[in-house]
């Protein structure tokens, strides 16, 4: 029924406008280009010459280098999501006046029947090209909000969105599409054919420049890790010869374009780089399916709460969220706390004498001030605390005495 | 013989915060609390160990933002002045507390704890701690990660790829210049990870990095051996998966070890408790009072009654606890290496920050770790992930899931409605940032246009600042939000004056050089050209 309006639709332009992608009713029909993934890239650098002329201005007394006004940039019609977790999408927009005098001009100068929305496609392993979606719905917004957390059904997701207005006809002006999010899985995935990888050619190419040997004071672990055939492949032990399959790069690249069209494109730039890696491809059976389980069932025990949305022991294995950590911990935090009532006591001792005097405090000299004055403080716990202070006359001639005890009790 | 690995990662990081325009400038204290605190701590206990032939292998992170910082001169002998004033007070403690036995053994603590960092980091380290790490990384002690530039979250900011990239390259140039080598590893930002961001790290020329638990264990196609083997994505970069259990024992506040009624109590400071006019010198010059770090009780119970804090016992815990987590990973390791055709590796990454800082006697507990898996056991053995992969060079091919290691296990805490405003602007200023590029490649070169070039790099400063983080993480935790939030628009907004005086065609020189002289980080760095086409991203 959905795809059906799809198919109504009439053809898309692609504008670019200040580097972003911006789409427009077009009046005839158009062959577009194939978007690439994920998001198409900006044309900007080919537009553009390349120019230096930049003066130097006088400033403006003074200068101003604190100001916290943010820019606004409503001259454009866009839309981005971004993943929040395993079922939800925020999505955040522009809505450029421009954009709907366009919708304005296309329905004859009434709006009447129109509403604003964005238009959220699923597009889950498509090379999306505005019509090949899964599936789609509509989330009614205001002419004046400019985000929305979007709920989605199912996880391990791509989205597109775009954001438009829609008439009581049915017709849909999109004014900016979105660049492709896909939203994490939330689960274990159920692929379990494996490839292994061999990189022990690279470590060694590149040992001698680099971290990998360590002037260690342990020998260097001396286990040949990697075997290699007469072909020069290297082989994986515990993987029986019978399921051995070598892959080339290709073979790779077939076999992530059917995961999803995000990974195959990167496999491309993978593959421009020429690396010395090997692959082996092989199924499992036997003792590896057995190993295989014991670790699904010992991640069940360990993690299955953890994955979930919401479970609350999962507030403190997150290091950022955890109470311990993150660099803003460094912040004082208020700690909240009941009603509370604490008392210390301290004590002050002064005292003043000839400024060429030495007091003691015990044996222990006490500083003068140039006045002959002085102050001592103590914290001033239970008990009996007693004070012999000592003076002595800068001629040494003359010595005085005079101790003194106080006591504090709490009861 | 040893049956499995332990990886231990610290990871060491603190967002740029430096404020010349003014003399005292509270949020700078994160960082001077995680010096006397923290790295140097840490630096004790290396030293320590190497002088003792211990032979260990840590992993650690030193991030850009951090690394710039503890190499700044400003902030250098700010530091110097922060602690002489905490040796003053001190010193004030000492007597003060004089008839008061509990806690003048205290007082002289703190006051030799500090007179030795002060030391090390005049006299030995000549105020440049990052030679320290650098030098424990060239015995081969430590392995230096590299990271994002500024910290950025890069699951979002890869909506342009061209700010991924640039956070990833720039943070390993940054790495190269001051570590003197090439980075093996990298730890992505709140192990961040979507598709694609390996193909960033494989460029730049990383061997692996680290996700959490659901990173691999939902990794499609199913990986062999969970968490306790890397897998390779596509790109050829090595993924390995934190491990939840002895996270846990470390992390939780209330299971974890620091929770120990023994270990010293973080929330009482002498900062808020002491008589107003004496501790007045030594909080913030408003008035205020904030923490000093001397705290003289310990955590007790979970209760306001709070007993004095008694070392010996405390040292005492961090070694039983020290046993215990070396007992638990053996037999852990014994538990899972049967089912192994290879040897386990147990990832336990930490943010640095918590040893010392939040758990006063977590650098102890390193230390008694170390040593005790030396010396007592032999089923367990400290390794990096550069050694396990020299080791295992064939691994599972695998693409890793979506991850983060925050709550819940993705983008929530960084994406919510405190802080979702602020992507709109870091998105559109990351394409002006390009824009910029592009149409003033031919400024970026030396000798052309040289007011044009800097204004080119310092909007890629600009840009890379608004960046971090820490911004909506410190927006959704609720403290200090204002700083935040201030950080954020004061960038967008330095960046878009640039842009806008770039466009026009004209740059306001002083302006220029008053925002270059406050936010100078990678002041010798080009960064503009990790926006222009030559740098354009491959997915």
């Amino acid at each position: 029924m959905k795809k059906i309006k799809l198919k109504k639709r009439a053809p898309i332009e692609r504008v670019y406008r200040n580097g972003r992608e911006a789409i427009v009713r077009g009046a005839k029909r158009k062959i577009k280009t194939k978007p690439s993934l994920p998001a198409a890239p900006k044309p900007l650098a080919a537009a553009i010459e390349p120019s230096c002329a930049i003066q130097e201005r006088k400033s403006a007394s003074p200068i101003a280098v604190n100001e916290y006004e943010l820019p606004s940039y409503d001259t454009t019609s866009r839309i981005t999501l971004i993943p929040k977790d395993p079922s939800w999408i925020y999505a955040y927009w522009e809505i450029a006046d421009s954009s709907i005098e366009d919708v304005k001009r296309q329905l004859g100068g009434n709006l009447d029947g129109t509403k604003f929305i964005v238009r959220m496609y699923d597009v889950t392993c498509k090379d999306f090209n505005g019509f090949n979606a899964n599936h789609w719905f509509d989330i009614e917004v205001g002419r004046y909000s400019n985000n929305w957390y979007i709920n989605i059904w199912n996880d391990n997701a791509s989205y597109c969105g775009e954001i438009g207005m829609l008439h009581n006809s049915g017709r849909f002006f999109p004014m900016a599409r979105s660049n492709f999010a896909h939203t994490p899985r939330s689960s274990s995935s159920n692929r379990f054919e494996e490839i292994w990888m061999d990189i022990s050619h690279e470590i060694a190419t590149e040992e001698a420049g680099r971290g990998w040997s360590r002037p260690s004071p342990t020998p260097r672990r001396g286990e040949a890790a990697v075997q290699y055939d007469a072909a020069g492949r290297f082989s994986y032990s515990s993987v029986s010869k019978r399921r051995k399959i070598y892959l080339t790069e290709a073979d790779l690249r077939a076999y992530y374009s059917k995961l999803s069209p995000l990974l195959r494109d990167m496999m491309f730039s993978r593959i421009s780089r020429k690396k010395l890696y090997r692959y082996l491809y092989s199924d499992m059976s036997g003792r590896e399916w057995k190993d295989l389980l014991y670790f699904r069932r010992l991640a069940g025990a360990n993690y299955g709460r953890k994955v979930m949305i919401g479970a609350s022991e999962f507030a403190y294995l997150g290091g950022s969220e955890n109470l311990l950590g993150g660099a803003s911990e460094f912040v004082q935090p208020d700690k909240k706390r009941k009603f509370f009532f604490e008392i210390g006591t301290e004590l002050i001792v002064y005292g003043r004498t000839e400024p060429d005097a030495e007091v003691k405090l015990g044996d222990k000299k006490v500083g003068l001030r140039s006045d002959g004055t002085f102050s001592m403080r103590f914290a001033l716990p239970d008990g009996k605390i007693p004070l012999p202070f000592t003076a002595i006359s800068g001629d040494k001639a003359e010595i005085k005495k005079i101790s003194t005890t106080v006591e504090r009790k709490t009861e | 013989m040893h049956k499995g690995y332990l990886c231990l990662v610290l990871h060491a990081h603190l967002p740029f915060v430096r404020h010349p325009e003014e003399e005292n400038f509270l949020e700078e204290n994160w960082l001077y609390e995680a010096i006397t605190e923290t790295y140097i701590p840490l630096i004790q206990v290396f030293e320590k160990l190497v002088e003792d032939h211990v032979d260990f292998r840590v992993t650690m992170s030193l991030t850009p933002t951090l690394a710039s910082m503890l190499q700044d001169e400003l902030l250098q002998n700010r530091y110097i002045r922060h602690i002489n004033k905490l040796i003053e007070l001190a010193e004030k403690e000492v007597q003060r507390t004089g008839y008061d036995p509990k806690f003048h053994s205290l007082a002289l603590m703190y006051y030799g704890k500090f007179a030795e960092a002060r030391d090390i980091f005049v006299d030995k380290y000549k105020k440049d701690l990052v030679s320290a790490f650098k030098k424990f990384q060239d015995l081969g002690y430590l392995e230096i990660l590299a990271s994002c530039a500024t910290h950025g979250f890069l699951p979002i900011l890869s909506v342009n790829p061209s700010d991924a990239q640039a956070q990833v390259k720039v943070g390993v140039d940054h790495y190269k210049k001051t570590f003197g080598r090439d980075p093996l590893g990298f730890w992505l930002p709140e192990c961040g990870y979507t598709p694609g961001v390996d193909n960033f790290l494989a460029e730049a020329g990383i061997k692996y990095f680290f996700v959490d638990s659901h990173g691999i264990i939902n990794a499609d196609p199913a990986p062999r051996h969970s968490v306790y083997a890397p897998l390779y994505c596509p790109s050829g970069v090595a993924a390995f998966g934190r491990d939840s259990e002895s996270s846990k024992q470390v992390w939780s506040s209330k299971e974890g070890y620091p929770g120990d009624p023994d270990y010293r109590e973080y929330y009482r400071d002498i900062g808020h408790e002491l008589e107003y006019d004496y501790i007045k010198p030594y909080i913030h010059p408003i008035g205020f009072r904030i923490n000093t770090g001397l705290k003289y009780w310990r955590i007790t119970g979970d209760t306001d009654y709070k007993e004095p804090y008694v070392p010996e016992w405390a040292k005492e815990k961090a070694a039983m606890h020290a046993g215990n987590f070396m007992f638990n990973r053996e037999k852990q390791i014994e538990h899972v290496a049967y089912h192994m055709d290879r040897k386990p590796m147990i990832i336990s990454p930490y943010d640095a920050e918590l040893f010392g800082h939040w758990w006063f006697e977590g650098p102890m507990w390193i230390d008694f770790l170390i040593r005790k898996i030396a010396y007592d056991q032999n089923t367990i053995k400290l390794a990096t992930p550069s050694d396990y992969l020299k080791e295992y060079p064939v691994n599972q091919l695998s693409v890793p899931s979506i991850s983060t290691w925050g709550y819940k296990g993705y983008n929530e805490v960084w994406l919510e409605g405190s802080n979702d405003w602020i992507y709109r602007h870091l998105h559109v200023a990351g394409e002006r940032m390009q824009e910029l590029a592009a149409k003033f490649s031919n400024c970026m070169e030396k000798g052309k246009n040289d007011l044009a070039r800097r204004a080119l790099n310092q909007a890629a400063r600009e840009l890379l600042l608004a960046q971090a983080s820490d911004w909506p993480f410190i927006m959704k935790t609720g403290t200090m939000v204002e700083y935040a939030q201030k950080r954020v628009k004061l960038h967008i907004n330095r960046f878009t004056h640039i842009y806008k005086d770039m466009l026009a065609g004209s740059v306001d020189r002083e302006w220029l050089e008053a925002v270059e002289s406050r936010d100078n980080i990678f002041s010798d760095m080009d960064c503009a050209k990790y926006y222009s086409k030559t740098y354009q991203a491959a997915i």
